[in-house]
C-alpha cells in the first residue's frame, strides 16, 4: 500500500495546476523588442490563462556571463532570479548551458526552466536568425509556453509528436515540427481543457 | 489518558541534535536534464563499485528511485534501467566532491566489492 501512496503523493504535490498561477512576470534582460515581449505577453495570457506583468529591463550582469564571456550561462541565470513569483526572463543574447564534464564548454541554448518551478528563461537569439518574421513569432510563442510547461511540472513529451512539450533534442527545426498545442496528456497533468 | 513526559537537558540536547541531523540529510542534487529542464532530486544513496559511482535518487515528479552513473549522462529506473531522462548533468555532486556531500548530509555509501 506504501509503494503505491507515496508516487500518487508526489505525482499529486508536483505538478502544478493552471489555476495556481495567477501572474507571470515577463522581464527583460537587457535591451528587448517590445513586439517580442508582447508576443510572450499575449502568449502565455491566452494560452495558459495567466495575467503577465511586464517588468522593467534589467542589464545583464558580468556575473552571469559564460567562461568566453561571450555568451551568457542559462544555470547562473536562474540561480541568480530564483524567486517564490513566476518570472519569465527573456533575453536577445546568446545563452548557453556549461558542461565540463561532456567537454562542451558552452552549448547554445534557446530556453532553461525549473521542473517544477517558478523562473524560466528564454533566449531570442537563436531563433531569429535567417527567419522570417512569422516564423520568429511562431518559434518564440513555442519555446515561451514550453518552458512554463516546464515550471508548471511537465516533462518532456513522447506521447504527440505535435505537442509543443516535445524534447527539441538541442535543435530549432523540431520545434518547427511542434504546434502552439498541449496533447491531451499534458493538458490533464496540468489540469487545462 | 495523556502521558507527561519531563525531559532533562540531556533530553533536550539529544533531541534538538536529532532534529538538526534529519533537516540536514535533505540534500537535493541539482540536473540540467535533457537540455531545458533544472531538476532537484532527492538522494537516496551512494553506490560505490570500482571506479563508477551510481546515485539512486528520487524523481520528484513520480516518486520512482532513479538512477545515475557517476554524476552525468541518461537517468534510468532503478529496477528496470529503462531510461527515464535519456541525459543530464549534475552542478552540485561530482566525483570530486560526492564523499564530502555525503558525509555532511548523511546520505546512506554503500561500496560494493
Amino acid at each position: 500500500m506504501k509503494n503505491i501512496i507515496i508516487p500518487l503523493f508526489f505525482a499529486l504535490t508536483s505538478i502544478q495546476s493552471t489555476k495556481s498561477i495567477k501572474i507571470v512576470h515577463i522581464q527583460p534582460l537587457g535591451s528587448v523588442n517590445n513586439n517580442t515581449i508582447q508576443v510572450i505577453k499575449k502568449s502565455v495570457e491566452s494560452f495558459y490563462g495567466f495575467k503577465c506583468e511586464i517588468r522593467k529591463e534589467i542589464p545583464l550582469t558580468e556575473d552571469i556571463l559564460a567562461s568566453s564571456k561571450i555568451r551568457y550561462e542559462a544555470n547562473k541565470i536562474l540561480s541568480k532570479y530564483k524567486s517564490s513569483e513566476n518570472i519569465l526572463l527573456i533575453t536577445e543574447k546568446d545563452i548557453a548551458y556549461h558542461d565540463k564534464k561532456r567537454n562542451v564548454k558552452e552549448w547554445g541554448i534557446i530556453g532553461l526552466g525549473y521542473r517544477p518551478g517558478t523562473v524560466c528563461v528564454v533566449s531570442t537569439y537563436r531563433i531569429e536568425r535567417n527567419v522570417s518574421n512569422q516564423r520568429f513569432t511562431d518559434r518564440l510563442r513555442k519555446v515561451s509556453l514550453h518552458e512554463i510547461g516546464h515550471n508548471l511540472g511537465l516533462d518532456h513529451c513522447d506521447k504527440d509528436p505535435k505537442c509543443m512539450m516535445n524534447d527539441a533534442k538541442g535543435t530549432v527545426r523540431e520545434i518547427d515540427q511542434e504546434k502552439i498545442y498541449l496533447c491531451p496528456n499534458c493538458k490533464k497533468l496540468i489540469g487545462i481543457k | 489518558m495523556k502521558k507527561i513526559v519531563r525531559l532533562t537537558e540531556q533530553d533536550l540536547v539529544t533531541l534538538v541534535k536529532k532534529v538538526i541531523k534529519e533537516q540536514s540529510n535533505n540534500f537535493k542534487a541539482q540536473a540540467t536534464v535533457e537540455g531545458d529542464m533544472v531538476m532537484e532530486f532527492p538522494v537516496i544513496q551512494l553506490k560505490e563499485w570500482g571506479k563508477d559511482v551510481y546515485m539512486e535518487i528520487k524523481d520528484p515528479q513520480t516518486g520512482k528511485q532513479l538512477t545515475v552513473t557517476n554524476f552525468k549522462g541518461p537517468i534510468v529506473f532503478a529496477g528496470t534501467s529503462k531510461v527515464q531522462y535519456r541525459d543530464s548533468y549534475f552542478s552540485n555532486i561530482s566525483l570530486k566532491n560526492w564523499n564530502q556531500i555525503a558525509s555532511k548530509y548523511n546520505i546512506p555509501v554503500v561500496v560494493v566489492n
